[in-house]
């Protein structure tokens, strides 16, 4: 019985013998164990149950805490974690995991298949209203032949689930600790990770320690984790260079060339699945009319939103599949033509332009400013809103609302394409905020869905990215950079894609 | 005085039954709840509805205020929606930094302001009244937040002499509690210490003006005496009303500085619940803050009748 992936159509089989992932290239110097890492972040964290939050914040730390049944390599690419292997029936209908043996929780109990029977029964029972739900809507039935045996059977393929199990949001919890708690984990974490949850102050610190019963021998090498909650960028970036921090992120671009060149830091740059949008409400006038939107983004000048906004940090992009990703389409950038946008506007019937308002986030306002001037230029006159952020959530947001003509946001791709485009761009998504209504592109969406040929699915995606491009009401303009800094005696750091998923297992400090 | 006392607590009471209406009506009407920031962006409408329904929150808005009232009125200001946590206890938490920082911060200022203000009135029109003047204008001027990440640059980049920020409790180390303590208070003392010294100096000029100032000095008392026992003494008045007001903000929380200096205060703590719409934390920690300042008030008016004799309350 070979692990590793088998073909569903997600990625080709390695064969390659089932074990955890590899820890990363072998890091300058032998790995010393011990210490305090402090790492410097932008907000408190909330709700912190993993079936339950969406809150970056808080999966930065739950995710040192709980597992999943499988993890993504460095390639993105789902391997064992908690399932030592794992197998797909050619039909995509049945999956079987074979657990880890000797994996304990925190309390000191090992993990059996009824945990993770447990676990999932938790994210789909409607009661619990876990984001995860939706991956498991063609769920059949959950088996448990033997303690280390785990089976799950669908009605329907859904090519996604690999990647599905090997989020935060299926992470395997056990049933005691959640019960002792009336049914949630918001206050006291019990998972199988490398460190264990001490305590939360907010405004002040969470506090991680080393997990000694972790299964992966010889990890981590971390005594104790500190997260600092520190809202202001410039702030955060001062206690970097104090001393106070070990490491930050968010850092602002325009930090970038200072601390690159400062010797007593380390900046890691990273082109981030976070793509920064702009909205156009498709359900409204004049944003109905498909060459209003063809005509805005003809208005734009990418280059110079780049340059203005980011400091000329993060990659150009047309579509939010990022580059590396083995479904990303190469769709040539839209060339600033003012000419062929006030054609387009004048086609629309709106010869002399029009008025419009932007509902904007504070954080989204930079961008929402430099449209506005670009927009100027063809006739639209751009009023900026300034929206908070909770507000937006309960106003803008929500497809029962949508409350705005023009507004902005920035969503992170995952790794598999349904996941980033179904619940935005299909006419029955629920985070549909742009009201984008597109036939073909809600038949491409189903079909991506459920065909799990490879090759196919690539076309089925490539056609939908064509058409978000092009015809949604959304605009695109780059991929977000991530900016880390860090002091110099952090070993083997390597700042994420997404900064939900920073993981510390292997990080030591050379002190 | 007794009666006066029990006047000011009854009204004392209305006006804080209608800070929580007020603050209740404003929560409900702001579009966007709490479910937002539990259960992030990506959470569906039927899981919203789901968190709504348990946390009470689709009830009608007058069972949800009348609800809440009643556990007040039996002390117990209940449950953070974000944090699980038992919200008294989340104020206490806050308290052992809000206490000390207006401590110190009103410390700071009134050494400063006091005798800075005595100074100028007596040496009225000189190169030093001049002098205080100006940087009692500058204190006023300068936003506390603007000289907070100023203070932040020059001692924590350049100097190397003090943490930028960060907690440590007082409790727990005293000498580090107040060190970090330092700037947050200089930064939001500055401002009070320029009013104050403001305050002092006009007031101690109306009163060095009195006849009874006049008769003193005829009577050959030493003008330190008359100075300090006679015109200092009733030029407090009207500045001790101006820090009793000061006080009671600087208990409610400085939340700028708060944020700037990583201090885990009352301000700060309200102003997120806000941004969380976690509502029964915001509806109690602005009446634990009407509560302080309402007791405050009261003090500085009873302290009134040690201060002047002339005045009682009946």
């Amino acid at each position: 019985m070979t692990g590793g992936v088998i073909s569903v159509g997600l990625l080709a089989a390695s064969g390659a013998p089932a074990a955890a992932a590899s820890p990363a290239a072998a890091p300058a110097g032998q790995p010393k164990p011990g210490g305090t890492l402090r790492y410097g972040t932008g907000s408190n964290s909330s709700e912190l149950d993993p079936h339950l939050t969406g809150d970056v914040a808080a999966w930065q730390v739950i995710n040192q805490i709980y597992e999943q049944l499988l993890i993504l390599d460095e390639k993105e690419t789902p391997q064992g974690s908690l399932a030592e292997k794992f197998e797909v029936s050619p039909d995509g209908l049945s999956y079987t995991f074979n657990l880890r043996k000797g994996v304990k929780f925190h309390n000191g109990r090992e993990m059996t298949s009824a945990d993770v029977k447990y676990s999932i029964e938790r994210i789909v029972n409607p009661k619990t209203a876990a984001r995860a739900v939706i991956y498991f809507e063609t769920l059949k039935s959950l088996d448990t032949p033997d303690p280390y045996t785990f089976k799950m059977t669908l009605s329907k393929p859904y090519a996604p689930m690999l990647f599905a199990l090997a989020r935060l949001e299926t992470a395997i919890v056990p049933k005691e600790e959640v019960e002792k708690q009336g049914g949630n984990l918001s206050k006291m974490m019990v998972g199988t990770g490398p460190f264990r949850f001490v305590e939360r102050v907010k405004d002040v610190h969470v506090k991680l320690v080393k997990n000694p019963d972790y299964w992966k021998k010889g990890l981590p090498y971390l005594d104790e984790i500190l997260y600092k909650p520190i809202v202001d960028q410039d702030i955060r970036l001062t206690n970097l260079k104090t001393g106070e921090v070990d490491i930050i992120q968010d850092m602002h671009p325009k930090d970038a060339a200072a601390v690159a060149a400062d010797k007593s830091l380390a900046l890691q740059e990273v082109v981030s699945t976070y793509w920064p949008n702009m909205a156009m409400n498709c359900s409204r006038k004049p944003y109905s009319d498909v060459k209003v939107r063809q005509a805005i983004h003809s208005a734009l000048d990418r280059s110079k939103v780049l340059q203005l906004v980011a400091f000329g940090k993060g990659q150009l992009s047309e579509t939010m599949v990022p580059p590396g990703n083995p479904f990303r389409l190469e769709i040539p950038q839209w060339k600033q033509d003012k000419a062929k946008a006030k054609a387009l506007l004048a086609e629309a019937g709106y010869p002399n332009g029009f008025e419009t308002v932007y509902r904007a986030m504070p954080s989204t306002v930079p961008l929402a400013e430099v449209v506005q001037a670009q927009l100027k230029e063809v006739g639209i006159t751009v009023k900026i809103e300034r929206v908070e952020d909770t507000t937006w959530f309960g106003d803008v947001f929500p497809v029962n609302k949508r409350n705005y003509d023009m507004s902005g946001a920035t969503h992170a791709s995952k790794i598999d394409p349904d996941l980033t485009m179904w619940d935005i761009l299909h006419s029955r998504g629920t985070k549909n905020y742009t009201a984008t209504s597109i036939p073909e592109l809600d038949k491409l969406l189903d079909d991506g869905r459920t065909i799990t040929d490879m090759a196919k699915r690539k076309e089925i995606y490539n056609e939908a990215q064509k058409i978000f491009v092009e015809k949604s009401g959304y605009v695109t303009y780059y991929l977000q950079p991530l900016l880390y800094a860090s002091r110099p005696q952090v070993k083997n750091w390597k700042g994420p894609v997404s900064s939900a998923e920073v993981r510390f297992t292997e990080v030591w400090l050379d002190k | 005085m007794t009666g006066f006392i029990v006047r000011r607590l009854l009204t004392s009471i209305i006006v804080l039954f209608m800070v929580t209406l007020l603050v209740f009506g404003a929560l409900h009407i702001i579009p966007g709840d709490p479910t937002t920031l539990m259960l992030g962006m990506e959470a569906t409408e039927e899981a919203r509805q789901a968190l709504r329904h348990q946390l009470g929150l689709d009830l009608p808005v007058h069972i949800q205020y009348l609800t809440w009232l009643g556990k007040v009125l039996r002390g117990d200001l209940g449950q953070s929606l974000a944090l699980k946590d038992d919200i008294s206890k989340l104020l206490l938490q806050r308290l052992p930094t809000t206490i000390p920082l207006a401590v110190l911060t009103m410390l700071i200022a009134v050494v400063i302001a006091l005798p800075a203000g005595v100074l100028s009135a007596l040496k009225r029109s000189s190169k030093t009244d001049w002098l205080i003047s100006v940087f009692a204008f500058a204190g006023l001027s300068f936003p506390n937040f603007w000289v907070g990440v100023l203070l932040i640059l020059v001692f924590s980049l350049y100097l190397r002499v003090l943490p930028p920020g960060g907690y440590v409790s007082i409790m727990d180390d005293p000498a580090e509690g107040i060190r970090r303590l330092l700037m947050p208070a200089v930064a939001l003392g500055a401002a009070l210490a320029a009013s104050l010294t403001r305050m002092t100096r006009s007031s101690m000029l109306e009163v060095m003006g009195q006849d009874y100032i006049k008769t003193a000095r005829a009577k050959g008392l030493a003008e330190r005496t008359v100075i300090v026992a006679h015109a200092l003494r009733n030029a407090l008045i009207p500045t001790v009303t101006v820090m009793g007001l000061q006080i009671g903000q600087l208990l409610g929380g400085a939340l700028i500085i708060e944020e700037i200096f990583s201090l885990p205060g009352v301000g700060r703590l309200t102003i997120h619940a806000v941004y969380d719409r976690d509502f029964p934390l915001v509806q109690g920690a602005v009446l634990f803050i009407a509560m302080v300042f309402t007791v405050v008030n009261l003090l500085v008016d009873m302290l009134y009748v040690y201060l002047d004799p002339r005045i009682h309350y009946d």
